[in-house]
């Protein structure tokens, strides 16, 4: 039964900027256990999305609902089953990675016993442990995307929202964050991810819905999306195809 | 203007500069125009002077010492200046990389970022001074039209002195130390400066001792700087030369520094120190309350400057609150100001320069519980500072000790929700920047903080104006808290 409940629900969300209509009522549902991967050109609205899924941002209209919590009327509920990673990391440059981890723990609330070991198996998982005493300041991008994923996944979210995972990210580090990711669906978890690499999308997501101009034009998995297409279309030329076309009123 | 200078020419480049610097600003043309009219008090006032000195020698021997003591004190306000923005040379690099990649001789490049500070630095003075000089020159002094070229000789010999301490501090301390060190000297240099522009309020003897002895004519050649203002040949061939050489020297020091490329000092990897355990467990609260005293308490610049602004508080306070006595009363109306301002700039900075906005806002926290813990870490430092005062003047009267700590409290709170109702979110290190755009902001903090301290005095005098006086801060609120900006979302 609690299998069935969806990771996400969306229905009729809306947003708009100064009269730009970013998200234009878009319906989505992402099952849970599942890598999702929210494609579409820039300006599409994935983010403004995934950010008002995050209650970052108020939506003009429409529903959320994350396993089953309706994340408008019960933010809070919602947000200690999620964690967001944007495109930035979200870090502190005078902070080490263990005093980082500390606090994200103390904010959603992990206990110490729990805490602390994790934020160990992390580090060295993430190949930090050797800096978790070094100030963020001088860290790489790639080394502070690692810890911000490490920061998201220290209180072990049922949904991990992830904006533009890869980037800035040499190979081994990039490798490392599927894995991860993979590891987290495996163990139940639902990843929801946008990028704009289009083969990591092919390649891990189970899911894979296109939005433009704020609505869902396309989703379904790969061998759905692609029947009725010639043999061997990729996803690449899939997208193309359908970011040309017009969006439905 | 910049379509005029040939592309790729050492005025193209300068004025590429001064573009992109111009365009990051808001309010340009409100700026320009403010600049307009202050440059009219110094052409009056040039003018002015002019007039009333026109007719005597063209050396006045008399004043050569007070000219060159002038001099002096310019020289080391411009090396402060030149200080501020070598720090910076070759550190912002993202738009200096783009420009050395181009095909042009990297001395250009280096002369254009050169000739930025050397016009920055000079240009306040030649403000000031040029007008006096050119009117003297019409006036019958034309041998005085050398003024405004000794004064830019001086801006390059000063920006010539401050590359040549910041490479040997560099060398010496390495650069993350040596640019905590010069904030250090920083705040002491303009609180030295400041300090002695209020001499004259608070010891005024010692101040026309010291005017007399510098008003002396120092022996030569030490005077031939005074000497070659007022335009006699030898002596300004030499500081010219003498400017040309510091120029070139300049170029030299700068392109080594560029070629260095020392990125900005605080993203040098940091040594790790192994001493007390992280504590993982803490609640929301005191996670993000232990959060903010730690950002503060490790960033150097930031304590630096916010040590700078209570420095130059202190003399005015003095002249307000105590009027040559010291007395309970007022020592804690000026606890209550200086706490209420060293509130303003910790809330701001934990308020409105959040490093990380969206983490705490997709954090499960109930509402108020963030800004609680800011609150709180943000008035922590203020209380503890007005403790300190309190144990002074306990003996004294318990009295002042037991208004001025809820004051204190009161003013801290006050200017918090000023920042927190007011300021828009910005990067920590606009800080010093905070209240360029707004001055009506820092204006009312003024009025804010001053009318709470005034009516701490008045609670200790018994005075029934106290309840006038709170009706200030508690109309300013209201209003700011009324017009404050409503949230997009």
């Amino acid at each position: 039964m609690h299998a069935l409940i969806p990771a996400l629900q969306i229905h009729g969300l809306a947003k708009a900027f100064d009269g730009f209509l970013a998200v234009n009522g878009l319906d989505l549902v992402v099952p849970a256990g599942q890598i999702y991967a929210l494609l579409g050109p820039n300006g599409a609205g994935k983010t403004t999305t995934l950010r008002m899924v995050t209650g970052l941002a108020r939506p003009d209209a429409g529903d959320i609902s994350v396993f089953g919590v309706d994340a408008l009327a019960d933010p809070i509920a919602a947000k200690r089953l999620i964690a967001w990673l944007p495109d930035e990391p979200l870090l502190y440059d005078k902070l080490t990675p263990i005093e980082y981890l500390a606090f994200i723990a103390g904010l959603w609330n992990v206990p110490a016993a729990d805490a602390e070991p994790r934020a160990e198996a992390l580090l060295k998982r993430l190949t930090l442990w050797d800096k978790r005493d070094s100030r963020c300041e001088g860290f790489s991008r790639g080394m502070k995307q690692k810890l911000a994923l490490a920061g998201a996944l220290i209180h072990e979210p049922r949904l991990l929202i992830l904006d533009e995972p890869l980037t800035g990210l040499d190979a081994a580090a990039a490798r490392s964050v599927k894995d991860i990711l993979l590891e987290q669906v495996a163990a139940g978890g639902t990843v929801i991810l946008t990028t704009h690499i289009l083969e990591v999308a092919e390649r891990i997501a189970q899911r894979i819905g296109i939005i433009r101009a704020g609505k869902l034009v396309a989703e379904g998995s790969m061998a759905e999306l692609s029947a009725g297409r010639a043999e061997g279309t990729t996803l690449e030329q899939l997208f193309l195809e359908l970011a040309q076309e017009d969006v439905p009123a | 203007m910049i379509a005029l200078a040939r592309p790729g020419s050492l005025p193209w480049l300068v004025l590429h500069d001064v573009r992109v610097k111009a365009r990051g600003r808001e309010g340009r043309w409100g700026r320009i125009i403010a600049m307009l009219l202050l440059a009219l008090l110094p052409i009056a006032g040039g003018a002015v002077m002019a007039w009333r000195v026109r007719g005597g020698a063209d050396l006045p021997l008399a004043a050569l010492g007070s000219v060159g003591a002038v001099l002096l004190g310019m020289m080391l306000v411009m090396v402060s200046s030149a200080y501020a923005h070598v720090l910076r040379l070759g550190r912002d690099r993202g738009e200096l990389e783009l420009l050395l990649t181009a095909p042009l001789p990297v001395a250009r490049v280096v002369a254009a970022r050169v000739a930025g500070v050397q016009a920055v630095v000079a240009l306040p003075f030649l403000l000031l001074t040029a007008p006096f000089f050119l009117f003297s020159a019409a006036f019958g002094h034309v041998t005085w039209v050398a003024g405004p070229l000794v004064v830019m000789s001086v801006a390059l010999v000063a920006t010539a002195l401050a590359l040549t301490i910041a490479t040997l501090l560099d060398r010496l301390l390495g650069p993350k130390l040596a640019k905590l060190v010069a904030q250090v000297a920083g705040v002491g240099l303009a609180a030295a400066v400041f300090a002695l522009g209020q001499a004259p309020n608070f010891a005024p003897k010692w101040f026309d001792a010291q005017l007399t002895y510098f008003s002396q004519r120092p022996p030569a050649p030490l005077d031939w700087p005074a000497q070659a203002v007022f335009g006699q040949p030898l002596p300004l061939i030499t500081v010219l030369g003498l400017a040309l050489a510091a120029s070139q020297c300049s170029a030299w020091l700068a392109a080594s520094r560029m070629e260095a490329a020392p990125a900005d000092p605080t993203a040098a990897p940091h040594v790790p120190r192994r001493g007390r355990a992280v504590r993982f467990g803490g609640s929301a609260t005191a996670v993000l309350f232990g959060k903010e005293l730690k950002l503060l308490g490790r960033d150097p610049e930031l304590i630096s400057q916010i040590g700078q602004q209570l420095v130059f508080m202190v003399p005015i306070l003095a002249l307000i609150f105590t009027d040559g006595q010291v007395t309970p009363a007022r020592l804690a109306a000026a606890g209550v100001f200086l706490a209420g301002a060293l509130s303003s700039s910790l809330a701001w900075l934990v308020l409105c320069a959040e490093d990380a906005p969206d983490l705490i806002a997709a954090a499960p926290l109930r509402p108020g519980v963030a800004i609680r813990a800011k609150l709180a870490a943000a008035l922590t430092p203020p209380l503890l500072m007005v403790s300190v005062l309190a144990l002074v003047v306990l003996p004294k009267s318990p009295v002042a000790v037991a208004v001025m700590l809820p004051m204190a409290l009161v003013a801290g709170l006050a200017s918090a929700a000023m920042q927190a109702w007011t300021q828009p979110p910005a990067r920590r290190s606009a800080f010093r920047k905070r209240y360029r755009s707004s001055l009506l902001m820092a204006v009312g903090e003024f009025v804010l903080l001053g009318s709470l301290a005034g009516a701490t005095r008045l609670i200790l005098t018994g005075s029934w104006w106290t309840l006038a006086v709170l009706v200030v801060p508690a109309l300013m609120l209201a209003g700011v808290w009324w017009f404050r900006p409503k949230p997009a979302e």
